[in-house]
């Protein structure tokens, strides 16, 4: 499973590969990281084709979550990439917002990564 | 107005007898004898007709006292004819000295006898040479010896083109001969001089009457009253004047000016109608109109109706003036007008000296004293109680002024002490309202800060929540490192034991870092909410920014999740380090943002740029925006304090006055505002290396 995160604060990239030490290891999963949505559209323009998971927050200074995510859903990509937002903003509006724009799931901060590996692994 | 009496007046006939044509004097009487009877005259001229025993038989009779305008057959225009009286004196008069007076229309040579005694004016045969002299009072001496006949013979012609009077009654004599005793001229001339005494004084009051009105009017000219009294005394002192210092004897300008004296008496009589009119605010009504009218027709009669002329404007018009004045001043009397009784007086003076002057004129001579005073008392009645009413009126206007000035003089002085209480309170109150102000301003600008820290707030807490999370996270990670190293121990493998140390030291930096990050946090808020110390310290104003960039980004994200702005950074990566006091400038970098924050709502891309730069001796912080922007009217006030352009209750109206405040005042540095209503709003702040 290959798994874009995209998020502005460049540590919770070790949190990932901590976490996932042993999924890593023993390949049941892949990571990416982007920390802005412009770079995460950039690797996505790169891994066309490819199924991949992205996980990405809401708040980053320029493109924002909401705005990478309705640009992924813009482009109609096949195959279509499973998106999950994550963000500290816990709010039922912004959630529905989300939701209601295409994103596939929705995590709080800060992120539970029992939960987290439930969900990744029952896509 | 003189002439008017002589419609009244009956000649006096002296004592004489005719007998055969002969004027015979047999007794002088006072008023002296009239030669009016017994003359003969013809057309022509010859030396002859002077000529005492001259035939003269065939000529016609004629009474040369009467007026020109009755003796059509006369020529005038200048042609030559002769006048003959057979004159005769008693015994009983020889004794007496004789005096002759004079009075004509034309020109004259008199001889008696057949001897040339007198020539009055210029006869010519050259029409246009001739000259008409009228002497009047002068006397002339007649040498006539008693029991004897003499013949006085007249050479007589008109002046051609004068325009003789028409409103004198019987004045236009051809030829009035007087003949009086020596005695009796002198009593008469005394007369006729005191008549002309009289003119005098009536002329003086006059004369300065005018002046006095006219000054009146001159220094207060809204009293168009004063103007009105002023003409008409000017135009009544010119018959009086002309006929009491000048003796007119050449005929052509006596009449010539007599023309024009009817002409200002019609003036005169309406300015002073007008003037009481507006004394005792009487409308002009159609009574003014109608004596107008008869002035005016009066002027015609008299320069072209012989006869009617005078009595139109004598009776007609002047007395109609006079009662029309009368009639106001009782009637303003009725209505208590201020002053009215003194022209109603004055009207009754007129009245009564009027019909004194006409009584005492049928009584000829013996009250001659009393015809004379009430005729000048008739004259200057009105004017004169005019006059007193001035007096009079200026009198009340004083007293009154008088009164109204004590009156404010009482009013000031309690004015004043009422000024000076109402002072003593007003600096009490202006004392507590500056004291109450200068405590809610500083509540103002506390609640300022407190506002500022309201928006900080939620910038706060979400930035405090990423390190927290870091921080929660990575201990957890932590301590399932330490499980699995546990693990790995037992099992012998160094190597990933290692690897795990490694990285859990790597963790516990990290959960370090992030502690320390949140506790920076927490004390820039603290910062924030003190008072400033205003101590300076020498700060990275790069840092600085970005930091506020993202409290305020954070803290508008928070309050409304809505609100998305993207935005950029330009720091100058050499910005020097600078001396500020680092809660203030912060105040200010947030409140900068945010506004710019604020002005983005609702366009479209929206966008905050920030950029610092090193410039010559100071640095530049841009904080730019592509929001509404301002209006001009907008862009003077914003940094006036309490001046807001958001919701009530939304913004203090602080901000900015305090952020211009502080770079200023505070820090010796500018703030410049750059805005394009519908493009954006930029704020630069310069400060110096050297803050003050």
């Amino acid at each position: 499973m290959k798994v874009l995160v995209v998020d502005d604060e460049v540590d919770i990239q070790d949190l990932f590969l901590q976490k996932f030490r042993k999924e890593i290891r023993n390949g049941e999963i892949e990571f990416s990281f982007a920390t802005s949505g412009e770079n995460a559209l950039v690797y996505l323009h790169e891994h066309e084709s490819e199924a991949i998971l992205i996980l990405s927050d809401i708040n980053m200074p320029g493109m924002s979550g909401i705005e990478l995510l309705r640009e992924i859903v813009e482009k109609n990509t096949k195959p279509k990439p499973i998106v999950m937002m994550i963000t500290a903003y816990g709010d039922d509006e912004t959630r529905n917002k989300a939701l209601s724009l295409g994103a596939d799931d929705f995590l709080n901060k800060p992120l539970d990564f029992g939960d987290l590996k439930e969900r990744l692994f029952k896509r | 107005m003189r002439l008017l009496a002589i419609l009244f007046l009956f000649l006096p006939l002296g004592a004489f007898s005719q007998k055969n044509e002969i004027f015979q004097i047999d007794s002088l009487p006072k008023e002296g004898i009239l030669l009016d009877k017994g003359w003969k005259w013809h057309a022509g001229d010859s030396p002859d007709f002077a000529k005492a025993d001259f035939d003269d038989s065939k000529w016609e009779g004629i009474d040369p006292t009467k007026d020109i305008f009755d003796l059509k057959n006369l020529s005038k225009n200048g042609d030559i004819f002769w006048l003959r009286l057979p004159l005769f004196l008693s015994q009983s008069i020889s004794k007496e000295s004789l005096i002759m007076t004079i009075k004509q229309s034309g020109a004259s040579e008199i001889f008696l006898d057949g001897k040339l005694v007198q020539q009055i004016g210029v006869i010519d045969k050259d029409k246009t040479q001739i000259k008409a002299i009228s002497p009047g009072r002068e006397p002339f001496s007649l040498r006539l010896l008693p029991n004897q006949l003499h013949i006085l013979a007249v050479r007589y012609a008109f002046q051609p083109n004068i325009k003789y009077g028409t409103h004198f009654a019987n004045t236009n004599s051809v030829l009035r001969v007087k003949i009086n005793s020596l005695k009796s001229w002198h009593i008469e001339d005394q007369n006729q001089q005191n008549e002309t005494n009289w003119n005098i004084v009536v002329a003086v009051i006059f004369a300065t009457l005018c002046v006095l009105y006219f000054a009146f009017y001159l220094f207060f000219p809204s009293q168009k009253i004063n103007l009105f009294f002023a003409i008409y005394n000017g135009l009544q002192f010119l018959p009086y004047g002309f006929s009491g210092f000048f003796t007119l004897k050449n005929v052509d300008f006596f009449y010539g000016f007599s023309n024009i004296l009817i002409f200002t008496a019609v003036i005169a009589s309406s300015f002073l109608l007008l003037a009481i009119y507006r004394l005792f605010e009487q409308k002009i009504g159609i009574i003014f109109w109608l004596v107008l009218i008869l002035g005016i027709f009066s002027i015609f009669f008299s320069l072209y109706n012989y006869q009617w002329g005078w009595v139109v404007f004598g009776i007609g018009f002047n007395f109609s003036i006079n009662l029309e004045l009368f009639r106001i001043a009782i009637v303003s009397f009725l209505k208590n007008k201020k002053g009215a009784w003194i022209i109603a007086s004055g009207g009754f003076i007129f009245c009564v000296s009027w019909i004194l002057f006409l009584y005492s004129n049928t009584k000829g001579g013996e009250m001659e004293l009393i015809s004379n005073f009430s005729y000048a008392l008739a004259q200057i009645a009105i004017p004169i109680s005019v006059a007193i009413n001035l007096g009079y009126n200026f009198a009340k206007t004083n007293i009154s002024l008088q009164q109204k000035l004590l009156e404010v003089e009482v009013l000031s002085s309690e004015k004043q002490q009422i000024l000076e209480s109402q002072n003593e309170q007003l600096d009490k109150l202006v004392a507590q309202r500056t004291q109450e102000l200068k405590a809610s301003q500083a509540q103002l600008i506390q609640s300022e800060k407190l506002a500022s820290l309201g928006e900080l707030t939620a910038g706060i807490a979400h930035e405090i929540q990423n390190p927290l999370n870091f921080v929660t996270n990575f201990s957890e990670v932590s301590g399932e490192l330490v499980d699995e190293m546990k693990e790995e121990i037992e099992k012998g493998n160094t190597t990933e034991v290692k690897e795990i140390a490694q990285d859990l030291k790597q963790n516990l930096e990290k959960i370090n870092h992030h502690g320390k990050r949140a506790s920076d946090i927490v004390k820039g808020m603290l910062g924030h909410s003190r008072n400033s110390t205003g101590e300076k310290e020498l700060t990275d104003i790069n840092a600085m920014a970005d930091e506020y960039l993202r409290l305020s980004y954070h803290g508008l994200r928070a309050k409304d999740n809505t609100f998305i702005s993207d935005f950029k950074t330009d720091f100058d990566e050499n910005l020097p380090k600078i001396e500020v006091v680092s809660q203030d400038m912060g105040r200010v970098l947030l409140n900068l943002i945010n506004n710019a924050f604020y002005a983005t709502k609702g366009v479209k891309s929206p966008l905050v740029e920030i950029k610092t730069a090193g410039v010559e001796n100071g640095i530049i912080v841009s904080i730019k925006d592509n929001g509404k922007g301002m209006s001009e009217e907008t862009k003077a006030k914003i940094f006036q304090p309490f001046f807001t352009t958001k919701p009530t209750g939304e913004g203090t109206g602080l901000g900015l006055s305090l952020a211009y405040d502080i770079v200023t005042k505070g820090h010796g540095g500018t703030i410049e505002v750059e805005s394009v209503e519908g493009e954006g709003t930029e704020f630069i702040v310069k400060l110096p290396i050297q803050t003050i």
